[in-house]
């Protein structure tokens, strides 16, 4: 009854002309954004953090989960009509979208994907509401030991579930937590790696180095690829079909679950829901030969997945300080920078932020719900500007964005050096969002660890005997194991044997 | 996954030099957290000592890099007869860019040159660069050089007038 008086109060907050205003704005901004293939939710976030620095938090927060919402369910329409994800989120949506659109079905698969993006938004934003604050609860018994599992165990999953190859995922989580060393640390506020540099005392900001990592990285990458004009194939209804909707709501209830829980997951992110929720949805399905060619039930799981684990993204970025995909961590860091300090003493200090969030997220799906009936036809024409004249103005945006954030040209150079290390190791095939959650996550791992020492005066037994810190670390060794061949293999075969049995 | 796509992928031997590569880094980084002030003098414990968390990174390179290492000298073996072929990144195609990039960014921004014109110089150059070879083939030449000065200005204004007069945050 308290949380829901609580988000009454958020509501009625936030139903005035500036908000609506934001909100719509912002919505907008973010489905151009995901339109534009090259230009992820991520950078979309990072730019706009660095552009509404001066607003009031409230405001701020609005605009950054618009963007987020909006890029994310934008980057169905190039899918579909193109065959190019607009954001990674929206690969899966490629499969069956391109193949409705060749059809002649592009508006209907729209139309699919706008129900599919919305119901799965709501879907998340109520377990947003209801998770957080038990969550947040549960947390404030987490100590040192917890936390120092808790990050590892994020950059661990992140680097298990993001790219092809786990081992260099696992890389790049660690040089994202090494990277997160450099500079003044916090306990006696030595300087770590610094080589008597002022700039580098003060630490690789996060804003800057994602820029550079999915901006000026994703500059260079579109650049070098070979050009492609595209061909937008005809539009017929956007209207969703009842019929559909209430035809697959399995599908849309399991594929709900699947990104929430996905979007919890730390670092793992939308593109990793959208995989898993369509794969769960064709194993379901009574027509799976379907998957592929144009199914309605595929596109459907694809996008509910995906946009259900935005809010699921926040739910730990929120209760625990650790985000749950990339842009929840730029969000995050840009919470921090409003004065928000997540973490599980927001819901004690303030309890009612979170409720503010869930309403920032219920508008953000509102407003795609209005874009994505009403706005079709217009958002079309951002997909014919060629790249040869986005990219440059983009780059124009990255300077700026990392130079705004603390006016240091230092931040200037961190964009350009990670955008460049990023443009190599992606095509040496190292995933980059593990890097990201190092970045994020370095800070509280390096301080729950050396805590956790002093608090047990060296003893590491507190890290494996308390309870959760065990859980966590099985959990780790086991994700680890797993990727050991002869290990899978018996685990594997038991598990065979375990259902063979039952 | 198909031919193309597995050519795609980094060979062992890219991976055996990337093994290497991470085997320096991870010694190199657990070396200079060994020899790091322990702040002994301060009555730090040594568990507390600021090195502690960047040397377990390092070991932790140093064991992903050996797994890294024998793992592409094992596929190294398993494809002596027929190796696939490295893809090099094309630094050629991405020079001009990059340099436009870097030029902008690191040779323009903050050097003394106001941000509206060394925005439009940057956009209306890249624009121009990126589409010269098309146009060119087409013969319109003098168009593209029209785009590219509009689009520049167009960008710059716009830039200039978000971010410093409507948003209020300061420009390099």
């Amino acid at each position: 009854m308290e949380g829901l008086t609580a988000l009454g109060r958020s509501i009625a907050s936030f139903v005035s002309f500036w908000p609506l205003i934001y909100t719509l704005g912002a919505t907008l901004l973010g489905i151009l954004i995901g339109c534009m293939p090259g230009l992820s939710a991520t950078l979309g976030i990072a730019l706009m953090t660095t552009l509404t620095i001066k607003m009031a938090p409230n405001d701020a927060i609005l605009i950054l989960i618009c963007v987020y919402v909006g890029a994310i369910y934008g980057g169905s329409r190039t899918a579909i009509l193109l065959n190019i994800p607009g954001t990674a989120a929206n690969a899966a949506a490629c499969l069956d979208g391109y193949a409705l659109a060749q059809k002649g079905q592009a508006g209907r698969a729209m139309g699919i994907a706008t129900t599919g993006s919305v119901t799965g938004s709501l879907f998340g934003v109520v377990c947003l509401a209801l998770f957080t604050p038990s969550l947040g609860e549960i947390a404030l018994s987490f100590g040192a030991f917890e936390f120092f599992w808790l990050g590892v165990f994020g950059v661990m999953m992140t680097g298990s579930l993001t790219g092809n190859d786990p081992l260099k995922g696992w890389l790049m989580g660690f040089v994202g937590l090494f990277a997160a060393q450099i500079g003044q640390e916090g306990i006696h506020a030595f300087n770590r790696f610094t080589f008597g540099n002022n700039d580098l005392a003060g630490g690789i900001s996060l804003i800057p180095a994602l820029i550079g990592a999915f901006g000026f990285a994703e500059i260079l990458t579109v650049l070098t690829a070979p050009t492609v004009k595209p061909v937008v194939n005809s539009v017929d209804s956007v209207m969703p079909r009842i019929g559909d909707v209430l035809r697959y709501w399995k599908t849309i209830l399991r594929s709900g679950v699947i990104g929430v829980y996905v979007g919890i997951l730390p670092g793992v992110g939308e593109d990793m829901a959208a995989w898993s929720s369509y794969a769960a949805a064709k194993r379901a399905s009574k027509e799976p030969e379907q998957f592929g060619k144009g199914s309605i039930e595929g596109l459907i799981a694809a996008e509910t997945g995906d946009n259900a684990s935005i809010p699921g993204g926040i739910i730990p970025a929120l209760a625990l300080a650790i985000p749950g995909s990339a842009p929840a961590a730029v969000l995050m860091a840009a919470m921090i920078i409003h004065g928000v300090q997540p973490g599980p003493m927001l819901m004690v200090n303030q309890p009612q932020f979170v409720y503010d969030v869930v309403t920032m997220t219920l508008f953000a799906t509102l407003a795609i719900l209005f874009f994505g009936l009403f706005m079709v036809r217009p958002l079309l024409k951002i997909i014919m500007v060629p790249r040869s004249i986005i990219m440059p103005v983009i780059f124009v945006l990255c300077t700026v964005g990392s130079f705004s954030i603390a006016s240091r040209l230092f931040d200037v150079w961190i964009m350009l050096a990670v955008g460049l290390c990023g443009f190599v190791l992606r095509k040496l095939n190292y995933p980059m969002a593990p890097f990201v959650l190092g970045l994020v996550l370095g800070d509280i791992v390096d301080k729950s660890l050396r805590r956790g020492l002093v608090l047990s005066d060296g003893s590491l037994a507190p890290f494996f005997t308390r309870p959760i810190s065990a859980v966590i670390f099985a959990i780790v060794l086991f994700t680890v194991l797993m990727y050991v061949p002869s290990f899978n293999r018996i685990v594997t075969a038991g598990w065979a044997r375990l259902w063979g049995r039952t | 996954m198909s031919p193309g796509e597995e050519d795609a992928k980094p060979s062992a031997r890219s991976d055996l030099a990337q093994a290497v590569f991470w085997l320096g880094a991870g010694g190199a980084l657990f070396y200079a957290s060994w020899t790091m002030d322990r702040l002994a003098n301060l009555g730090v414990q040594p568990f507390s000592a600021p090195g502690l968390l960047p040397g377990v990174l390092g070991v932790f390179i140093v064991v992903l890099g050996f797994t890294m290492l024998v793992r592409a000298m094992r596929a190294l073996r398993k494809r002596a007869a027929n190796p696939p072929a490295t893809p090099a990144i094309e630094w050629r195609r991405i020079a001009l860019p990059l340099a436009l990039c870097l030029g902008f960014a690191a040779g323009m921004v903050g050097r003394g040159i106001a941000f509206w014109l060394a925005a439009w110089i940057f956009v209306s150059l890249t624009v121009w660069t990126l589409q010269y070879r098309e146009r060119h083939a087409r013969n319109e030449l003098g168009r593209l050089a029209l785009v590219a000065l509009a689009v520049g200005a167009g960008a710059s204004v716009a830039i200039t007038l978000i971010f410093q007069e409507l948003f209020l945050i300061r420009l390099p």
